[in-house]
Formats: structure tokens, C-alpha cells, sequence
């Protein structure tokens, strides 16, 4: 199956070992591999071995300029089935920068285009609580495009180094065009709108959310007010002096403790807006799928123009020349015309017939994936929206641990064990 | 000069011989007012019958300031509240009373106050302007809140075994308008005698204060600061709340939108929601009630640390008075040991007259008259100085207590509040997290083939 697509899009699949990069130790794999090996080409890679992004790295660009640098993510690979033979090594490392990644991804996108592509984490955070520009070498938000990366599932992957693709950009270009099909499958309908309200719904949910975490970040950092003027207060008072102070630390504590949750919240966060980017992928086949048929459609037009013209031939219908010269065809020059139109006829059908074949299967394909898609999505989804609920009871149950503590110190300040029950207002709330 | 050399209070002396000081030695009145001081806030809704109030308040004088009323004439437009009185007291004919009294009576009444006890803490007003300026949103804000405060006052004065005694006080309670009118006019008058013997000599201030009554002074103004930095970061925290509330009360909707187009995430989503949504509502219940508990109060405070300073002050005015006439004295004296030496004592009368031995002498008894008087005056003064002094002192000590129990209430309040809020969010995403274990599809989510 690689083979195949690589050949339709003028790639050749022998390609010499790895030239960039750092100690490659991957060979591609020779062509006419061996029988044992065509079992695992079904599965996908990620259930023979494992792939992880372990490391990063600062590396610097050239020797002229020295403020140019990247950062190198270590990819590391080890085979964990035992039976899986082949030219890929037992355990094998390299690194690739973000760039590397990028090209990657569209080379992906063009090979398998039915696929929704995972999307790579971005090269600048958007959608961030904090309005500070992020430094993208930070090292947090390193390690978090780290996780992004690793996400390199289910895919048939070749982990060599591919000189490829100036096709992407033309692809990309054309992707964002309108296209108007006549009869399209009304799947691919429903997907696009789907795509696209999931796409909004996540955008107006991350949006909301970090403006929220934005004011709630303020209200509890103003707690450290409370904290320092409780403590100067203490110095001023004799009886209360113990118990406002150790409130006021109480105070500093339950501000200072929304950093962590917040870094936390970030890291779900991060999984929401992968799925957004995923939801791009969704439109962009769809998209795919709406050209391929649009250039059928085209095709077929194609094809009835010829069938008029070839009628036109036969019938030595005057043409453009005969109008001007006033000549009219002979039965020589009509019968090579029509043969000539029947020659394009017949590349045209043939051309309709590959294109209907490979865009069944475009269609197969696609609508399985979107499948995988669509549970992996509910199953991701669900996961960080669990991990976002029990985040915000940590939180709750730290806020309740603070104030209890807050009100111990309150109840000490008059000096009286038994603290008296709480006194009662008149027509209390 | 005399000042107070105790080291420690000891009125209960004092007490037989100067009826006017406090009387210390009854330590159930004293816990009675410790104990009263949970009366002292406002009720919450803007008119609240007996029958609703606390069965266990047992004090003999209760007062309830409510319903604010806007009434408009031809001249101006003003607002009144109501004054309910609940007594058991002898001097009162009745046992309830109810008036209507606006903010410019209320002012009368608290000058009545420092002018018949000068040498006491009277307790503190609210403004006539709101100082923030945030009381202005809302005219409703700004009328809750003075009425809050003046309720305050009114119990305090209540509470008060030497002020709630007063005259004026009992007629603010009880006097139809007409009557109170009369005695309003009245009152002003007095007013105009009373201030010119207190103000009328001296204008220097004190030497020196004795270390307890700086101690009052000093620690008036540090707690006035820190009271009125605790307001502001309380009202700075109450605006970010506000924001906070809004963009919680903007997520909900976007997770319901989201959940109509995802069906099988649809009742975690929604129930996310709903957990966000009773975190808002519990968020605006603890912004709502902050007035009522955290800011009135402070204010209160605040106020009373200026109401402290304002009793120091006319006790310093005392002060100054004697220290003004011991100074007279001894210049009267050294006058009359130049005069008996023989001498012309200096003067501009005696520039052109001579000083014979009968001018002489008729100078030294008018000097004797006068130095009789002034130390007559003194030993009087000596008297109300050390008056004002043990009852600024007892009233700090009284109102030291009051704080200590108002200031733990304060933040009590606080406290219970916020473990309310939390305890009630973390219910709410208990709930929403059940949610998500009763939705578990087990064929659904297999383990990643990772």
C-alpha cells in the first residue's frame, strides 16, 4: 500500500540511508520485502515498537549567526514485538527539529490523504491564559510540544528521512479554494459541517476558558493583599496578634497555590486544542475528497463535450475554419477528426475510470478513518475533560483546607477554647 | 499636673466618689455588652417585624433601624428610616416605640452626645458622602449601607451604660416629629454655650500625654491604616469577582452548545456545565453578601478609630485648659513676689502710675483674689482631667472587648463563607465527575494501542 500511493505521487521508495539528521541508524526498507514482514504492514506501527519523544535540545544554526538556534527533539525507537523483522533496527535514535516535523505531517497529508492527520502542537502557544508572549524555547512549553509530538499513532510510518514535497504547497493552496461539486456524497457534507462546528465549538470553549482562568488567577493572587495586611495588622494588636497573623499566612498560602492548578489546567487545555487542529484535519479531507470529485465532475464534462464535438465531426457541421474560409471538411478530414476525438474520448474514459476507482477507494478509506477518528476523539475527549473535573475538586478541597485552617486561626483570636456558636444576625440571609 | 499614674485601671475607687465614671466593678453588665455586640448588625431585608428577631436577646433596649422611605417637598427630597424601639426600662413610658428620623437628626443626636460626654468614645456615623465613590453606582447601595451603619450606631449608643441614659438619646427615640422639632431648636442653643466655655481659652495643645492615653492615640491611627487597607483590597477583590462570576457565567453556555453536536459526550459535557454553572451562583451568593459582612463592618471601624481620635482630642482640650491655667497661676505668682519685694510688677497700667506702697498693696490682693480663683479653677480642672482621662481609658477598655468579638466575628463570617463556597463547587464537581463514571462505554474505550 505505501509502495503504491508513493509511486502515484512521484515518490521513489528507495531511498538512500539517512544523509540529515544526527546518527541515523535506520535503512529503508529494500524493495520486495519478505513475506514475514507483510503481516505487520497491515498493523500500525505503533503496536511493534515503541516511539517516543524523549528529549530536547538547544542547537545552534550555522557558524555566522550565533542568536539563530532551534530546538532538536530526541526521537527515540525501540521494536517491541520480536517477530517484527524487517530493516528497521531493534532500537534506533535520532533527532529532528519542529521544521522536520512540519514537513513530515504534509508529507502525510498528501500520502494519505483520506486520513485525518494528527495535528503537530504549535510552534507559538495560542489560546494561553497569560497575554505574555511566550518564549518558544521556554523549556514547559518545550516539554508540552514534546507530549504533542509523541502522538504519532496509527500511522503506517516510514521513520526514515524523505526529500519530498513541493507538492504540499500546491495542495495546501488549492485546499482553501471553493469548490462546487454537482453531485457529491452527502457524507462528506454532513462531515464538513461537522468538522467545522466542532472546530467553533472548541475555539468559543478555549476562548471562555482562558479568560476565566484569567480572572480567577487575579482574584486569587489579590488574597496575598489580605495576607499582608493581615500580618501588618498583627504587629499593631496584642491579643489578636498570634491568631491575625497566622491568618494572614493562610492568606499568602491560598494565593500562591494557583500556579501549580493553573499549569495543570494548561496541560488539558493543550489536549482541547489538539482536537480543535484535528477538526482542521476533518474539514481539509473533506476537502480533498470535494476536489477529487470536483475533477471528476469535470471529467465527465469533458467527456460530453467530446461526444458533442465527435457528433459535430460526423456530421461535418461547419466549423470556425468553414465560417471564415468558407471550407467545408472532406470525408478524409472529417473521418481523422473523428478519430481523433474518439482517441481523446477514449483517454478520457479511461481517465474517468481511474479517477472513479480512486475515488472509492478515497472514500472507503476516508470514511474508516474518520471512524477511528471520531472514537479516539470521544475517548481523548472524555479523558481530559475528566482530568479538567477532578482537577477543579483538588482545587476545591485545597481552597476548603486553607479556610479551615483560616477560620481555626479567627477562632483563637479571642483568646476562648470553646469557640462560641456562630452569632446570629437578625433576619439572617 | 496632675496625670494618671495607675499602671493599671483602678476605677472601682474612683467610682463612689464620681458617679459620672463607669462603673467597673458590675462584670455581668460588661459581659452583657460583650455578648450584645452580635445585635449589632442590620437586618438583611429592608423591613423586618419583632416576631422575626432573636429570642435570645435579653438586653432591656433594643432598637431596629429599617425601611428607608424617600420623601419629597417642594423644597427638597430626603429619606427617613424607621426607628423601632423595644424597651423594658423604667424612664420609658412605653415598651415600643416607633419614628422616622432622617441622617441630618441622627447628626443632632451624636452632637448631643459629645457635647454632654466629651471625655467618651460616642460611636461613629457613616458619612455624609460616600468616600469611594463606588457607593454611587447605586443610590439602593449607598441608602443600604448608611442604614447599616446608622443601626450600628444606634446599638452601640444602646449598649453604652452612660450614653443610652441621656436625654437627648430618649427623645430621638420616642418624640412624635412635632415635639422632636421643638426640642431640636433647643437644643442648638445649648449647643452654642456649651462650646464656647470648652473652646473658649486656649488654643495651645498639650505638653505631653501620659504613655497609656498615647497609646490610644498611636494605636487609633495604625489600626484606621490597616482597617482601611483591608477595605480596599476586599472592594478590589469584589470587582474581580464580578468578572470572575461573568466569564464562569460565559463557559456554560459554550459547553451546552457543544454537547447538542457530540452525542456521546454530550451528558459529560452538559454535566461540566451544570457544575460550573452552580460554581457561579455560589460565587455571586458570596459576592452578594459581602457588604452586609465584610465591608460595613470594616467600615465601622474605621470610622470608630476616627471617633477615638475625636474623643482624645476634646480629652487633650481638657488638658490644655489646666495646663493653660497652671501656667497663669505661676505668672500670677511671680507677679505678686515682685510686688511684695516692692517692685512695680510689668504692665503697660503701671508704665505711667507710681508705684507707691498703697498701689502696691492694692495690687497684691487683687493678685491674691485672682490667684485663689485660678487655683480654685485648677483643682477643677484637675478633677475633670483626671475624669475625662479614667473614662477615656474604661471606654477603650470596654470597646477593646467589642472589637476583639467584632473583628473575630468579621472574619469569621469571612471564613465560613468561602468553606461554604467551596464546600458547595466541590460538591457540584463531585456530582459532574459521577456522571462520568455512570457514561463509561467499557467496549468504547479499550486501551490505546499504543
Amino acid at each position: 500500500m505505501d509502495d503504491h500511493d508513493a509511486e502515484e505521487n512521484g515518490i521513489s521508495n528507495n531511498l538512500p540511508p539517512e544523509a540529515n539528521g544526527t546518527g541515523a541508524l535506520e535503512t529503508p526498507q529494500p524493495p520486495g520485502a519478505d513475506a514475514a514482514e507483510k503481516d505487520f504492514k497491515k498493523e500500525p506501527l505503533c503496536t511493534v515498537m515503541e516511539i517516543s519523544v524523549s528529549e530536547s535540545e538547544r542547537r545552534y544554526n550555522g557558524s555566522m549567526n550565533l542568536t539563530e538556534y532551534y530546538t532538536a527533539y530526541l526521537i527515540e525507537t525501540r521494536v517491541t514485538e520480536p517477530t517484527f523483522g524487517g530493516a528497521l533496527s531493534r532500537q534506533g535514535a535520532l533527532w529532528r527539529r519542529y521544521s522536520e516535523f512540519e514537513t513530515l505531517a504534509g508529507y502525510l497529508g498528501e500520502a494519505y490523504p483520506y486520513v485525518v492527520t494528527p495535528p503537530l502542537p504549535e510552534k507559538r502557544a495560542s489560546h494561553v491564559w497569560q497575554k505574555l508572549a511566550t518564549d518558544p524555547f521556554d523549556s514547559e512549553f518545550i516539554d508540552r510540544r514534546r507530549v504533542g509530538l509523541e502522538d504519532e499513532r496509527d500511522w503506517k510510518e516510514i521513520v526514515t528521512g524523505t526529500g519530498y514535497l513541493e507538492k504540499v504547497e500546491r495542495q495546501l493552496k488549492s485546499l482553501n479554494a471553493t469548490i462546487r461539486v454537482k453531485k457529491g456524497d452527502s457524507r462528506f457534507d454532513e462531515l464538513l459541517t461537522y468538522g467545522r462546528e466542532l472546530e467553533t465549538h472548541l475555539s468559543n470553549v478555549l476562548r471562555s476558558r482562558a479568560r476565566l482562568t484569567d480572572a480567577t488567577y487575579a482574584v486569587r493572587r489579590q488574597h496575598a493583599n489580605y495576607g499582608r495586611v493581615l500580618s501588618q495588622w498583627s504587629a499593631v494588636e496584642t491579643q489578636m496578634g498570634d491568631g491575625l497573623q497566622r491568618a494572614g499566612h493562610y492568606m499568602d498560602a491560598h494565593a500562591a497555590s494557583i500556579d501549580t492548578f493553573v499549569e495543570e489546567e494548561e496541560v488539558y487545555i493543550d489536549q482541547l486544542k489538539e482536537y480543535m487542529y484535528y477538526a482542521a484535519a476533518l474539514q481539509a479531507v473533506c476537502h480533498k475528497y470535494t476536489m477529487r470529485q470536483y475533477q471528476l465532475e469535470r471529467l465527465d464534462d469533458t467527456l460530453s463535450q467530446l461526444s458533442q464535438r465527435r457528433e459535430n465531426a460526423l456530421q461535418g457541421k461547419p466549423s470556425l475554419m468553414w465560417r471564415l474560409l468558407g471550407s467545408v471538411d472532406t470525408d478524409e478530414v472529417r473521418e481523422m477528426k473523428v478519430a481523433d476525438i474518439d482517441q481523446q474520448v477514449a483517454d478520457t474514459e479511461q481517465q474517468i475510470r481511474q479517477h472513479t476507482e480512486q475515488l472509492s477507494e478515497f472514500v472507503e478509506k476516508a470514511l474508516e478513518d474518520v471512524q477511528r477518528f471520531h472514537s479516539r476523539k470521544v475517548k481523548d475527549l472524555r479523558e481530559t475533560i475528566v482530568n479538567y473535573m477532578k482537577l477543579q475538586i483538588r482545587i476545591c478541597k485545597k481552597g476548603l483546607q486553607t479556610w479551615r485552617h483560616f477560620r481555626d486561626c479567627v477562632d483563637s483570636l479571642e483568646g476562648q477554647p470553646p469557640p462560641v456558636p456562630p452569632p446570629q444576625e437578625i433576619g439572617s440571609p | 499636673m496632675a496625670s494618671p499614674t495607675m499602671a493599671t485601671l483602678d476605677v472601682t475607687q474612683e467610682a463612689a466618689v464620681k458617679p459620672s465614671v463607669l462603673n467597673l466593678a458590675d462584670e455581668s453588665s460588661m459581659i452583657d455588652e460583650v455578648n450584645n455586640s452580635q445585635y449589632i448588625a442590620t437586618p438583611s431585608v429592608a423591613s423586618v417585624s419583632w416576631d422575626d428577631l432573636d429570642p435570645t436577646d435579653t438586653r432591656d433596649l433594643q432598637i431596629k433601624v429599617d425601611d428607608p422611605q424617600k420623601h419629597v417637598t417642594s423644597m427638597e427630597t430626603y429619606i427617613t428610616f424607621r426607628i423601632s424601639t423595644k424597651t423594658s426600662r423604667a424612664e420609658f413610658d412605653d415598651s415600643e416605640y416607633s419614628v422616622r428620623r432622617r441622617y441630618n437628626e441622627f447628626l443632632w443626636l451624636r452632637a448631643r452626645l459629645t457635647e454632654a460626654y466629651p471625655t467618651h468614645i460616642v460611636p461613629p456615623l457613616p458619612e455624609k458622602h460616600s468616600l469611594l465613590g463606588q457607593l454611587d453606582r447605586y443610590q439602593r447601595d449607598f441608602i443600604r449601607s448608611r442604614m447599616a451603619l446608622l443601626h450600628r450606631f444606634m446599638n452601640r449608643v444602646a449598649d453604652h451604660p452612660v450614653l443610652s441614659c441621656n436625654d437627648s438619646f430618649k427623645l430621638f427615640l420616642v418624640s412624635k416629629p412635632s415635639e422632636f422639632a421643638v426640642h431640636r431648636s433647643r437644643g442648638r442653643s445649648v449647643l452654642n454655650r456649651v462650646s464656647e466655655s470648652l473652646h473658649g481659652l486656649t488654643t495651645a495643645g498639650v505638653q505631653s500625654r501620659s504613655p497609656e492615653i498615647q497609646r490610644v492615640l498611636d494605636y487609633a491611627e495604625k489600626l484606621s491604616d490597616k482597617l482601611t487597607a483591608l477595605e480596599k483590597a476586599s472592594s478590589r477583590i469584589h470587582k474581580d469577582k464580578t468578572v470572575m462570576i461573568g466569564e464562569m457565567q460565559r463557559l456554560h453556555p459554550t459547553l451546552t452548545l457543544m454537547s447538542a453536536s457530540e452525542p456521546e459526550l454530550g451528558p459529560l459535557l452538559r454535566a461540566a456545565a451544570g457544575a460550573v454553572s452552580r460554581c457561579a451562583a455560589a460565587e455571586q451568593a458570596v459576592t452578594d453578601a459581602q457588604p452586609a459582612q465584610l465591608e460595613q463592618p470594616l467600615r465601622e471601624y474605621v470610622l470608630y478609630a476616627e471617633a477615638i481620635r475625636e474623643a482624645l482630642g476634646r480629652r487633650d482640650a481638657v488638658q490644655a485648659q489646666f495646663e493653660a491655667t497652671a501656667a497663669e497661676i505661676q505668672r500670677k505668682e511671680a507677679e505678686r513676689a515682685q510686688v511684695n519685694a516692692g517692685h512695680a510688677p510689668s504692665g503697660l497700667s503701671w508704665v505711667f502710675s507710681r508705684a507707691t506702697p498703697e498701689a502696691l498693696k492694692a495690687e497684691e490682693e487683687k493678685l491674691g483674689k485672682q490667684l485663689h480663683q485660678l487655683k480654685v479653677d485648677l483643682e477643677s480642672l484637675n478633677d475633670r482631667l483626671e475624669c475625662a482621662n479614667s473614662n477615656l481609658l474604661a471606654d477603650m477598655e470596654r470597646w477593646e472587648k467589642l472589637k476583639v468579638r467584632d473583628i473575630s466575628q468579621l472574619l469569621g463570617t469571612m471564613g465560613d463563607s468561602q468553606i461554604n463556597f467551596y464546600e458547595e463547587c466541590l460538591a457540584s464537581w463531585e456530582s459532574a465527575l459521577a456522571v462520568s463514571e455512570m457514561t463509561l462505554d467499557p467496549a468504547r474505550d479499550r486501551p490505546s494501542a499504543n
